[in-house]
């Protein structure tokens, strides 16, 4: 009785499950597929998700329309850059956030979580002059390194790192160990799981920012995939079947960057949400 | 020998004194422009020429979309970064009014320029102090696309009846027209816009402003009694609720099948051209209330006050802006032109556009004047919204009316 009970909630659990993945799936599979259909097709009614007619001509035309090549070299170079520095940031942030004992630490920790609560439009243009007189503008750079420190970041390795026994690093410095070869050595290795937590984000973040680059580059040739993306979207006409094409491109990345490192990911993202 | 020498010596060196002042400076021109399909690469191809007879003007061009480009317009000018050049909406240039260049400083005779654009074009051109402050590139007008194969499908000549018909006459024939099985389901989508609302309440008489534009006036007869009739199409199904009360697109409505009419403006030729497929289609002059108006829009290119070229942009936008260049721009983007002269020729849908630029020509110079006034813009949501309300019979057309009227009278203190 017991064993055809798990049984059955096995089988409702997997169906449950099976029904939600199909569900946020939908939209990304119909962007894939409609990105196949010629433009006529896709506002046909009754609304057909198979394309009956199967063409590249929206990928060729878009690629067509601007410098792709450039646009995606842009953005996975500000995208890899700003990951890198962001993990570090992060990474050292939150170790001393969690194991150095300092006057005002927690004063200064909600200080910077307190920097989410600051809208990026509220800001624009005393950014804008920051970037202008330190000579960031219309450089990459000036897309990677302003926001590179992000409180999520550190928030997440902060928690992580809570978790960490004290004991160990205490044992380190014992056995005579510097602080860089205790944190290089023995607290970097154990901090995989939130490295790939926030080497994922950042990614993310880099990857579909748009704002921030609107804002720094001033130049067709420094744009960001985003940005080249955002311009088939007019006043008033909008090109889907581009849009559809080269959002299906966009996305590769992305799901490429999280299928390496998904393995790391839950137990990041978990330790960070419950320990601290 | 010795003197021929000498001769190319003192040549040489004669050159030499004078070439770095004959050669002009390289002026990279930064452009700021957005896309609403290739705009940006007709503009780069037809200034081509102009560039090559200048070769010491180089172009910078920044392509930005367009939900982001006032915004990004505005931070460059706060940045004392402005560009030499921009592209610019009928809409947008009351918001930098203030900051465009007067084009009369760089050119011979602005009469000229006066006598060349349609009166609707620029009036959105022009300043507080009726300066010209930008070239009128495109312009676009609102008008009716039909549904040809649905309107034969009920035995109707819509070519034939649209030259003359009046609105009652229209609301007969597409009654037959949604009757036929396997037609449309519906009669007329509208774009969910005051500014194409605006094209209904112009051609049935009414007013959105007093008549020296000093004050919104929705209340009057006319107008109430396009938001009356407006509710009574969608009470009757003529027109999808779809739209107004929801979120749907008419111009994908029109493309599907589902509305035999559509009240939407000239850059929809472009899109049905592409698209439609499965029916044949075709611009009409819209049916006539008390009079026949369309509302015209359109696109202007301009030069800032603090842009650092803004010599060599006012030279090259008056270039742009002769006969030939903005032919070309035109044609090469489907475009109406603002030119009143234009030799454009387009490679299709020649009837198309001649039908919208009847109507536009028809229109009234209050239209464009009345839509030249910022607060319209501004109190744009408040129209649509109460609009909304009046549809879902939560207030009456009137009260509705009144209720912009108030609203735009705060605005305007």
């Amino acid at each position: 009785m017991i064993m055809n009970n798990r049984k059955t909630f096995k089988i409702l659990h997997y169906a449950l499950l099976v029904i939600l993945t199909a569900f946020f799936l939908f939209p990304v599979l119909w962007v894939v597929l409609s990105s196949f259909k010629p433009q006529s097709e896709l506002f046909q009614i009754p609304i057909k998700i198979l394309p009956q007619q199967w063409t590249f001509e929206n990928y060729i035309e878009a690629m067509s329309r601007g410098d792709f090549v450039r646009y995606f070299s842009n953005s996975l170079f500000v995208a890899v850059t700003a990951t890198i520095i962001t993990v570090l940031i992060s990474i050292m942030a939150g170790y001393g956030f969690s194991k150095y004992f300092f006057i005002g630490r927690d004063f200064l920790f909600m200080v910077m979580l307190a920097t989410l609560m600051i809208p990026l439009q509220v800001i624009m243009v005393p950014i804008f002059l920051q970037l202008k007189a330190s000579g960031l503008l219309n450089t990459l750079w000036g897309i990677i390194i302003p926001p590179s420190a992000t409180p999520t970041g550190i928030f997440l390795a902060r928690q992580y790192m809570a978790t960490l026994p004290n004991s160990m690093i205490e044992a380190a410095r014992i056995d005579g160990a510097g602080e860089s070869r205790i944190f290089f050595h023995i607290i970097l290795p154990l901090s995989k799981p939130i490295i790939a937590t926030i080497t994922i984000f950042s990614f993310m973040w880099r990857w579909n920012d748009y704002l921030w680059p609107l804002i720094v580059i001033l130049d067709d040739k420094k744009q960001t995939i985003q940005q080249a993306l955002a311009n088939f979207v007019g006043q008033l006409q909008i090109n889907w079947s581009q849009l559809l094409a080269m959002t299906t491109v966009a996305i590769l990345p992305v799901i490429i960057i999280f299928l390496v490192f998904q393995k790391y990911f839950m137990t990041g993202i978990s330790s960070g949400a419950v320990k601290g | 020998m010795k003197r021929f020498m000498l001769s190319v010596i003192v040549l040489v060196l004669v050159l030499g004194l004078f070439v770095p002042s004959i050669a002009q400076e390289d002026v990279t021109l930064r452009v700021l422009w957005f896309n609403d399909a290739n705009e940006s690469d007709v503009f780069l191809d037809t200034i081509q020429p102009y560039l090559d007879e200048n070769p010491h003007i180089k172009i910078d061009m920044q392509v930005v979309a367009f939900s982001d480009y006032e915004q990004k317009l505005k931070v460059m000018l706060t940045g004392d970064m402005a560009p030499d050049l921009a592209r610019v909406t009928n809409n947008q240039i009351p918001v930098f009014l203030s900051e465009l260049e007067p084009i009369a400083p760089y050119i011979e005779d602005i009469k000229d320029v006066e006598s060349a654009f349609m009166a609707a074009s620029l009036a959105f051109a022009k300043n507080e102090n009726d300066e010209i402050i930008a070239y009128p590139t495109e312009a676009t007008a609102n008008g009716m696309i039909v549904n040809k194969t649905a309107f034969e499908k009920a035995g109707v000549d819509v070519a034939e009846v649209s030259k003359t018909w009046t609105w009652e006459e229209w609301e007969e024939i597409i009654k037959k027209v949604i009757a036929v099985e396997g037609n449309p389901t519906y009669g007329l989508a509208l774009d969910f816009t005051p500014h194409r609302f605006s094209t209904l309440l112009f051609e049935f008489g009414g007013r959105m402003m007093n008549d020296d534009y000093t004050a919104v006036n929705f209340s009057n007869e006319k107008t109430v009694e396009t938001i009356t009739w407006f509710k009574r199409m969608h009470d009757e199904k003529i027109v999808p609720e779809s739209v107004w009360l929801g979120s749907e697109n008419p111009a994908e409505l029109f493309q599907a099948g589902v509305v035999a009419c559509h009240i939407g403006g000239s850059w929809n030729i472009n899109v049905y051209a592409k698209n439609i497929k499965d029916f044949e289609w075709m611009v009409v002059v819209p049916p006539k209330g008390e009079i026949v108006s369309s509302v015209p829009g359109g696109k202007f290119v301009a030069s800032f006050k603090g842009s650092k070229n803004k010599e060599e942009a006012q030279k090259l936008m008056a270039w742009f802006s002769e006969d030939g260049p903005n032919a070309k721009y035109c044609c090469d983007t489907f475009n109406l032109s603002s030119r009143i002269d234009s030799s454009v020729e387009y490679p299709s849908n020649t009837s198309d556009f001649a039908a919208f630029s009847e109507a536009l020509k028809a229109t009234p110079v209050y239209v464009a004047n009345e839509w030249k006034n910022p607060v319209l813009s501004q109190i744009s949501p408040v129209i649509k919204e109460q609009i909304v309300l009046a549809l879902m019979g939560d207030i009456s057309p009137a009260d509705a009316a009144a209720a912009i009227d108030q609203k735009g009278a705060e605005m305007m203190k």
